[in-house]
C-alpha cells in the first residue's frame, strides 16, 4: 500500500520516548490482549486491540502507514479506554495505556488532533476550568444546598476561610452533574461524623486536568504545574478525593512531574483509615448482597483494590459478591480515556457487558467508588433494561451511619429547591 | 557449497545485528538517547523481572493452560541453543557437554509444545494469527525440530563433519560442507529463522524488568503495604 505523504510518521515517533520504542518492539503478538481487551469484545477488529496498534505503531516508526491503515490506527487507538486491562494481561507487561496516551499526545504535537467531540470537551477545561462548561462560581454551591437542606451536621466551609488539615476535593462531575452531586454531599457528610477537619477550594477548586493526559493534550504538564503551585500557594498538605480519576490525576499523574509535593489519598483509603481507627461507627446494618466494581483508575491503575472491600465488609447485613472479572481483571465501563466522546455506542456496550456480568452474580446491587463509573455502569443498566441497582460505596456506608443522607433524599432536596 | 552456505551463514548473521543497530540509530534520530530504564533500576526490580522472565510469571496468572506450553517452548528452546552449542566450541565445556541428554529431551518437546500452543490458540481458544510472519516463523520452527530430529533417529548424520563445518564458521575457516542432505535443509532453516528472529527476545525482558521498576515505584507512593 502506498505510504501517505501527509503522514508526519517521524514527528509522531519522535513523540514517544526511549522505552516506549522498546515497548512497541517488546510484542510478541501472542493475542492475550485481544481476549481481555473490553472494548475489542464490542468490535472485534485488529486494529482496536493492542496487538493491532502496537503493530501499526512499529510500521509508523519504522517505514510508515498507508493512508487507509493510518485511518485505521487513528479509530483504534480513540476507540479505547485506556482501561489498562491490556497492560494486565500481556505476557511481557508493556505499559499499553501510557502508550496510547504518549501516542495519542505525539500525534496532536505532529499536527494529527483528536476526534471533534475530544477536542471541544478539552476546550472546555481549558476555558471554563472544568468539563461541564459551567462557570466557577457554580462548582461549590452542592455544599450550601446540602446545608440548607438539613444533609450536612454543619456547613462544609471554604479552604480560604478555614484551612483545614484535609481538603475534600469533589471533582467536576460531583460539582456540577446534578445527578452526582450526591456523592460529594456524602463524602463530605461521612468525614463530619468521622469528626474529620476538613475545607474544600469551592470555586477555586480546578479541574484536575488529567482528561488532557488521557485524551493525548501535550499541554497537560503545563496545567498540572499550575495546579500543583495552586496547592502549594495554599498551603495544602493533604488531599482526599472522592473521584477515581481525579485520584490517578492528582495522585499518580502530578507525581510524574512534582514528586512526593502533597499526600493524595482516594475517598476510599481514607474511610477505610477512618473505620479501623474506630472514628466511624458502622452503627446501622444494611442488608444487601452486592457486588463490587473497581475502577480502572483506582484498581489497575494505582492497586487499590482492598480497601474499598475493606469497607463494604465492615458494614453489617452487607455481603459481597464477587463478579467473574473482579480486582486486576474488572471489565472497564467503557468511561476513561475518552472513549465515550468518541464512540459514545462502544461505551454504552461496555457498561452494558458489564452490567451482565455483574448480574451473573445474583447481586441486587452493583457498588462503585467513582461517580465516573457511577454514571456508566447506570448507563449500562438502562441500555438493557436491567433492574440491577448501581450504588456509589458512599450510599452503602450513608445507609448504615446517617440515612437521612442517602441519595434518594439528596436528589429531592437538591430538586425541591431548585423548584424541578 | 560449503562456501555459499558459509556466506549465507554470515549474511544472515549480519542481516539480524545490522537490522537492529539500524533500527536503534532511527530511534537515535527521532528522540535523544536516555537510558534506559529512565530511572534507575533496583535489585528488588531487577531480581523480580528475572524471576517474571524465567517462569513467564504473568502469563501463568492469566493464562496457565498456554503457559504450560509457552514455558516448555522457551525452555526447550534455551537448552537446545545450549546443547547446540557443543558444535561450535571445541573443547566443549564441561556444562555444555552435561546438556546433552536434556537437550535430547528438549529436542522431542519443543515440537510438542509448538504442537500444542498452535494447537491451543488457534483450536480451542480461537484466537486470530494477523500475519502470515507467525505462521511463518512457527512453521520454520516446526520444520527445523523435525529435520533436527530426523538427523538425529533416521538419517544418521555425519557428526564430526559437521562440526567441522562448524567450528570453520565461527573461526572464520571455510570448509566443505558435509555430504549430509538433511543438515543442509536444517541449516537452511536455521538461517532463515536467524533472519527473521523477532525483535521481542531482546525488548521484552526489559519492559518486563521495566515494568517491576514501576510497580516498585508505584508502592513508595501509595500510602500504605
Amino acid at each position: 500500500m502506498a505510504k501517505d505523504k501527509a503522514v508526519p510518521t517521524d514527528k509522531i515517533a519522535a513523540g514517544l520516548t526511549w522505552r516506549q520504542l522498546v515497548e512497541i518492539e517488546a510484542c510478541a503478538r501472542c493475542g492475550e490482549c485481544l481476549v481481555w481487551c473490553p472494548a475489542y469484545a464490542q468490535d472485534p477488529r485488529e486494529s482496536i486491540c493492542s496487538r493491532g496498534k502496537l503493530g501499526y505503531l512499529k510500521r509508523i516508526v519504522k517505514s510508515g502507514l498507508g493512508g487507509e491503515e493510518h485511518k485505521e490506527f487513528l479509530e483504534g487507538l480513540y476507540e479505547c479506554s485506556a482501561c489498562g486491562q491490556c497492560h494486565i494481561v500481556c505476557p511481557l507487561r508493556i505499559n499499553t495505556h501510557e502508550l496510547w496516551e504518549q501516542a495519542r499526545a505525539a500525534l496532536v504535537k505532529a499536527g494529527i488532533p483528536q476526534p471533534e467531540a475530544l477536542i471541544k470537551h478539552l476546550a472546555a477545561i481549558r476555558e471554563f476550568n472544568n468539563s461541564y462548561g459551567k462557570p466557577q462560581t457554580e462548582r461549590g454551591l452542592w455544599a450550601g444546598k446540602a446545608w440548607q437542606a438539613g444533609l450536612l451536621k454543619e456547613p462544609v466551609r471554604l479552604w480560604k476561610e478555614h484551612p483545614a488539615p484535609v481538603l475534600y476535593f469533589a471533582g467536576c462531575t460531583a460539582s456540577f452533574d446534578s445527578a452526582m452531586q450526591a456523592v460529594a454531599v456524602q463524602s463530605a457528610r461521612l468525614l463530619q461524623e468521622a469528626g474529620t477537619d476538613f475545607s474544600i477550594l469551592g470555586p477555586d477548586e480546578p479541574c484536575c486536568a488529567s482528561k488532557l493526559r488521557r485524551m493525548g493534550d501535550p499541554g497537560f504538564a503545563d496545567e498540572a504545574r499550575k495546579r500543583v503551585d495552586l496547592f502549594r500557594e495554599q498551603g495544602i498538605r493533604t488531599i482526599v478525593v472522592s473521584c477515581a480519576g481525579c485520584f490517578k490525576g492528582l495522585h499518580s499523574d502530578y507525581a510524574d512531574i512534582l514528586p512526593g509535593t502533597i499526600e493524595v489519598l482516594h475517598l476510599t483509603e481514607y474511610l477505610d483509615r477512618l473505620i479501623r481507627e474506630g472514628r466511624l461507627n458502622l452503627r446501622g446494618r444494611v442488608p444487601m448482597q452486592v457486588t463490587y466494581h473497581d475502577p480502572c483508575h483506582l484498581g489497575r491503575h494505582n492497586q487499590i483494590y482492598l480497601e474499598p472491600r475493606r469497607i463494604l465488609s465492615a458494614i453489617q447485613g452487607l455481603s459481597l459478591i464477587e463478579m467473574r472479572r473482579h480486582g486486576p481483571f474488572s471489565s472497564c465501563c467503557g468511561m476513561g480515556g475518552g472513549l465515550k466522546l468518541a464512540k459514545p455506542d462502544i461505551q454504552k456496550k461496555m457498561s452494558a457487558a458489564r452490567i451482565c456480568q455483574a448480574e451473573e452474580t445474583g447481586a441486587e446491587a452493583i457498588v462503585t467508588p467513582c461517580q465516573t463509573c457511577l454514571m456508566g455502569l447506570t448507563m449500562g443498566t438502562e441500555a438493557i433494561s436491567s433492574g440491577l441497582k448501581v450504588y456509589h460505596i458512599n450510599e452503602m456506608l450513608v445507609r448504615s451511619i446517617c440515612p437521612e443522607a442517602g441519595r434518594e433524599h439528596i436528589e429531592k432536596a437538591f430538586a425541591d429547591a431548585e423548584g424541578r | 557449497m560449503g562456501l555459499v552456505l558459509s556466506l549465507g551463514f554470515y549474511a544472515a548473521f549480519l542481516f539480524f545485528v545490522v537490522g537492529y543497530i539500524a533500527r536503534m540509530l532511527a530511534w537515535a534520530r527521532y528522540t535523544p538517547l536516555r537510558p534506559f530504564p529512565e530511572k534507575t533500576l533496583s535489585l528488588s526490580a531487577f531480581l523480580s523481572g528475572l524471576v517474571d522472565i524465567l517462569l513467564l510469571r504473568r502469563l501463568l496468572s492469566v493464562n496457565d493452560v498456554l503457559w504450560l506450553g509457552e514455558w516448555v517452548f522457551h525452555a526447550s528452546l534455551l537448552v537446545l541453543f545450549l546443547g547446540h552449542l557443543r558444535y561450535v566450541l571445541d573443547p566443549v565445556p564441561a556444562i555444555i557437554a552435561a546438556m546433552e541428554i536434556p537437550a535430547r529431551v528438549a529436542a522431542w518437546l519443543l515440537p510438542a509444545s509448538l504442537f500444542y500452543i498452535g494447537v491451543m490458540k488457534i483450536i480451542v481458544e480461537k484466537k486470530p494469527y494477523v500475519s502470515s510472519y507467525n505462521f511463518m516463523l512457527l512453521g520454520a520452527m516446526m520444520v527445523s525440530c523435525v529435520s533436527g530430529l530426523l538427523m538425529k533417529y533416521s538419517f544418521r548424520a555425519d557428526l564430526a563433519g559437521i562440526k567441522h563445518f562448524t567450528i570453520g564458521l565461527v573461526t572464520f575457516h571455510v570448509v566443505s560442507l558435509p555430504g549430509t542432505l538433511i543438515f543442509l535443509f536444517h541449516f537452511v532453516v536455521f538461517l532463515l529463522l536467524l533472519m527473521s528472529l523477532p525483535t521481542h527476545m531482546f525488548a521484552a525482558p526489559l519492559t518486563m524488568i521495566e515494568a517491576r521498576q514501576r510497580e516498585d515505584e508505584l508502592r513508595d507512593l501509595m500510602h500504605e503495604e
